[in-house]
């Protein structure tokens, strides 16, 4: 039907439906009118005024027939035709309860976990909940691309003369901090909370309104220290203090200092996009008290460790206010050539700049999509297969239909409308499934201390997914078997009854969905073989230390105030209660365990005897400070040199262990110890390195081999080798430290191998992720193959009686019959290695020890697909095989 | 009641859209017209009129107005639509042929 056509008739057809009582009305003036008319030319004939107008009526055959007849023409076609599709496309799916299941079953599977993925991904890129988000930008330090957070100063000059935007605020990323409520510090240490310090703007630049009490002003931002409040976040609030309004006003205690409480953040403030949750903001003039000992980050230019958020000015456009970026990081490095080195500002929508923190998420993603879209995909694949099937049972139904002048069209419409019903009602199982898979997918978070906010929740972007997915399927699979079936030859159908070879073109589509999920089944294969294999080469890693039997607890002396002298004595204390209990091997000290993520710092290395060059260009190295015997209680080996002792902890004279790749970089094929090396500045005296050990991991697991050097200094932060499992020491380190202050907490307590969750979540998750499902994709494909594959064989029973009758021997005809599947096989299973080889190169960079076109990977994966499609071929085929002939020959 | 069966199927819809080519009129005049021009050949009851009428309608092919007549009357007065000119072309295109192969049959010398 013409497009024109449907603008004519859509809002008749709507007016019959919806301005029912005004068009019948029309009606009943219509016909009147009518009657007087007949009736007064009936009277101009000659005829009384009362015969006239009998006779009208009698000519109108009824005044209520008459109506009811234009009220029928009047009817809504489609929309009756679509009802009655409906309802007999669900009396046909009641009629098959087996294909009505299977083909729910597998919708539902994959319409679902596409739903999951999506959920996620929805909640990844949802705006930010506050007006117009779409005018909220990220600024970050760093040239071409590079995402880095920005110092004080810097923000501070920044904000003065920028012009772009209307707001310029920034926050830190969340650090921990002890929680207390005044005039109950006997209680034990206070609770641990994540506290971000923000400037006075932060709250009126998002927008956000407080659900109760107020937020910083802004003149609360000017003084360093000489305005002590906080806000909370909307769950400290309802956690800790039951959402009593009368927090407000409470002063509580923060790292031992006394802060009031003003107001309370919203709720879904917390989930606003910045995926890390916080428990309280703290003004930033007011750093220094919240955070004991960090107040000169407030003054140096070097201290980048704020985010930086604006709102555009009305009018500004993104690329203007990047123009402007460009300028302004021009005149701040010149201004300062030193600290603003190299100095580069990149302006993001606020969208953009989520990814700098979620590095390889997005690219994860859309792989994770890609896969679960070939789930849906050999989903489809399956249900068309049943619906060929269905529909070569059904040719009698259609084929009289179609003889009793059913219209192609029409039929094709209530196959598609059968179809159609069968992914929506897969969609809406769907959904169930999506709630499950997506609570499921949400447990794989990384073992990180903060809590990851997620706000995973259907909204309507997840329900327009599912209808659009769940429509788009149910047309996909239906439309080429509807199509196929209707282009029958009626007479040819009618006479032959259910036996015919169906036509070429039916074959053909077939063998297409063979080839097919050959294909997509071996591709989703080798991408989960090359996951689960990189996760086993990921445990093999060499981590450059035994992990087991190694236990990691701390105690924060720095949130209680303690003076270095304090804390200096307490660590040695700590450290010789633990190091003389029962069953421990060894105790040592870092304040950060290899593998966190993170790293204590980086510097400048200055080596003795080398041409001077200036610090930019210098080579950087991480390095870590750990305790004595750190080396035997990690069970690193020694190459030369020695472990640190007591005496290098707390003496003055500074030596260093470094690691092989360091002494290789710096003193190629020299004896490194006894060389001396300084650190970011040449005022410092020379650190003597005593020690070398292999190359082990530091940051994380996939790093190229780094540079790595290992300072002394003294900790609370134990590393403990304990005999046996480590779980058993716990209480007794608790005790020890309550003994020693009972206002200290133990906190982040794990053993090595839990604390290497957090190192090995990445292959750990996407191995179990693609693992998952690649086997549901693999096992669904093998359920539409073997349905396929049998009802191919079935087919051919008549043929293959005759073939027996000829004198064909079993063999001769299992190879007759499997020859056209294997043939199938081997061109899926062709393309589906070179869609593999294509997208190798894509997931290679999520791989550990192996490249993306890992050859045993390959060979695996298609040897399984190869051993499946055989099986499902050989069992129909052999059963083809033991026919009875004279039931096979009667077949017609 | 008479039925339209006495038409070949599809022929009154031809008819009506036809008289309304030629100007638009009210479903009264259409009776009559009907009457008029084929004489009695074409028993079109008034019962059946309407019907047709609202399904051609329905169709988009034409539409219909209420307009005050020349006796200071309110009447639905029905118009072709560019449509329903280009339907009407099509049907009397069917029509001529449909016809003549009939005629040529018919006109078949019996043996």
């Amino acid at each position: 039907m013409r497009p024109e056509h449907w603008l004519f008739t859509i809002p008749l057809r709507l007016r019959s439906l919806f301005r029912w009582a005004q068009a019948d009305q029309e009606l009943n003036d219509e016909l009147r009118d009518h009657l007087e008319r007949k009736t007064e030319e009936y009277v101009a004939q000659g005829m009384t005024q009362e015969e006239g107008h009998r006779r009208a009526r009698l000519d109108l055959g009824g005044i209520e027939q008459t109506k009811e007849k234009c009220r029928d023409a009047r009817r809504v076609n489609w929309i009756q035709d679509f009802v009655q599709d409906l309802r007999f496309g669900l009396r046909m799916l009641r009629k098959s309860p087996g294909f009505a299941g299977v083909a729910l079953l597998t919708l539902s599977l994959g319409i679902g976990f596409n739903t999951a993925i999506f959920t996620l991904f929805n909640a990844l890129t949802r705006p930010l909940n506050v007006p117009e988000p779409d005018r909220v930008v990220r600024i970050f330090s760093g040239r071409l691309g590079a995402a880095y957070e920005m110092s004080y100063p810097n923000y501070v000059d920044l904000r003065r003369s920028a012009q772009s935007f209307s707001e310029l605020a920034v926050y830190s990323f969340p650090q921990p901090m002890s929680f207390g409520l005044v005039g109950r510090e006997s209680t034990a240490a206070g609770a641990r909370v994540w506290g971000t310090v923000a400037s006075g703007n932060y709250f009126t630049t998002l927008g956000v309104t407080p659900a109760v009490g107020r937020t910083f002003a802004p003149d609360e931002d000017q003084i360093p220290g000489s305005l002590p409040v906080i806000v909370i976040s909307h769950r400290l609030w309802t956690e800790k203090f039951n959402g009593d309004p009368r927090v407000i006003g409470l002063t509580v205690k923060l790292n031992g200092y006394p802060f009031q409480v003003i107001g309370v953040a919203p709720d879904r403030m917390l989930r606003a996009g910045l995926l890390l949750s916080n428990d309280l903001w703290v003004p930033m003039m007011m750093e220094g008290e919240a955070m004991p000992g960090q107040s000169f980050k407030l003054t140096s230019r070097n201290e980048t460790f704020l985010n930086v958020i604006g709102r555009l000015r009305p009018g500004v456009t993104l690329s203007q206010a990047r123009a402007e970026a460009t300028t302004l990081a021009n005149r701040m490095e010149r201004e300062y050539p030193k600290e603003n080195h190299q100095f580069g500002l990149s302006v993001l929508t606020e969208r953009e700049g989520r990814t700098p923190f979620l590095p390889g998420v997005e690219q994860f993603g859309w792989i994770l999509f890609a896969l679960v879209g070939l789930v849906l995909l050999i989903a489809c694949a399956n249900v068309a297969g049943l619906m060929l099937v269905r529909a070569l049972a059904r040719r009698k139904e259609l084929g009289i239909r179609m003889s009793l002048g059913a219209g192609r069209w029409r039929l094709v419409r209530q196959l598609i409308t059968e179809g159609v019903i069968v992914s929506l009602c897969g969609g809406l199982l769907g959904l169930g499934v999506a709630a499950l898979a997506t609570d499921t997918l949400l447990k794989f978070t990384p073992p990180l201390p903060l809590e990851i906010s997620l706000d995973a929740s259907l909204d309507h972007r997840v329900l327009l997914f599912t209808l659009g997915a769940s429509l788009a399927t149910g047309l996909l699979f239906s439309m080429l078997p509807a199509f196929r079936s209707t282009k029958v030859d009626l007479t040819g159908t009618l006479k032959a009854g259910d036996v015919g070879f169906g036509g070429r073109s039916r074959l053909l589509a077939r063998d297409a969905l063979v080839v097919g999920q050959i294909a997509v089944s071996l591709l989703l294969l080798i991408m989960a073989g090359l996951f689960v294999r990189s996760l086993g080469k990921a445990q093999q890693i060499n981590l450059g230390f035994d992990p087991t039997n190694r236990l990691l607890a701390s105690a924060d002396t720095f949130l209680a105030r303690y003076s270095d002298e304090q804390s200096r004595e307490f660590d040695k204390r700590l450290l010789e209660e633990v190091r003389s209990m029962p069953g421990v091997i060894d105790v040592s000290s870092t304040a950060f365990a290899p593998l966190s993520g993170g790293y204590l710092g980086d510097g400048h290395v200055y080596i003795e005897g080398e041409t001077p060059v200036p610090d930019y260009e210098r080579p950087k190295v991480y390095y870590d400070r750990v305790g004595a015997s750190f080396f035997r209680t990690m069970g690193t080996p020694l190459q030369a040199g020695r472990d640190f002792t007591e005496n290098d902890v707390y003496s003055s004279t500074p030596v260093a262990v470094v690691n092989q790749m360091f002494a290789d970089s710096f003193w190629p094929g020299q004896n490194p110890i006894g060389k001396h090396i300084k650190l970011n500045s040449t005022d410092t005296p020379w650190i003597e390195v005593v020690g070398l050990v292999p190359t082990g991991k530091y940051l994380s697991l996939g790093e190229s081999p780094q540079r790595h050097l290992f300072l002394t200094d003294h900790s609370s932060g134990l590393i403990i080798h304990t005999s046996g499992d480590p779980h058993q020491y716990i209480q007794s380190i608790r005790s020890v430290v309550q003994r020693l202050d009972p206002n200290l907490a133990v906190a982040n307590v794990e053993t090595m191998n839990e604390h290497l969750g957090f190192a090995f979540y990445p292959a750990r998750m996407s191995a179990s992720l693609l693992g998952l499902f690649s086997m549901l994709g693999l096992s669904l494909a093998t359920l539409g193959l073997y349905g396929l594959l049998a009802f191919v064989v079935r087919r051919r029973t008549h043929e293959v009686g005759i073939r027996i009758a000829l004198g064909a021997s079993k063999g001769d005809v299992l190879s007759v019959v499997m020859g056209q599947g294997l043939l199938l096989v081997a061109l899926g299973m062709a393309l589906g290695l070179g869609a593999a080889y294509a997208a190798s190169h894509v997931v290679g960079s999520f791989l550990y020890g192996i490249g993306g076109r890992d050859f045993f990977t390959f060979a695996e994966a298609s040897l399984l697909l190869a051993a499946v499609a055989l099986l499902a071929m050989y069992v129909p085929a052999r059963r083809a095989t033991r026919v009875d002939l004279m039931v096979a020959l009667r077949y017609e | 009641m008479s039925k339209p069966s006495d038409l070949v199927q599809g022929t009154l819809d031809m008819l009506l859209l036809k008289f309304l080519a030629l100007e638009p009129m009210n479903g009264f005049a259409v009776s009559q017209r009907l009457k008029q021009v084929s004489g009695d050949v074409l028993q079109v009851s008034d019962g059946s009129l309407y019907p047709a009428l609202h399904k051609l309608e329905q169709e988009g092919w034409i539409t219909a107005e209420w307009k005050t007549s020349e006796y200071g009357r309110r009447a639905k007065y029905y118009s072709l639509t560019r449509l329903g000119r280009r339907q009407l072309e099509k049907e009397a295109d069917n029509w001529g042929r449909l016809s003549s192969a009939i005629s040529r049959v018919i006109k078949l010398k019996e043996a």
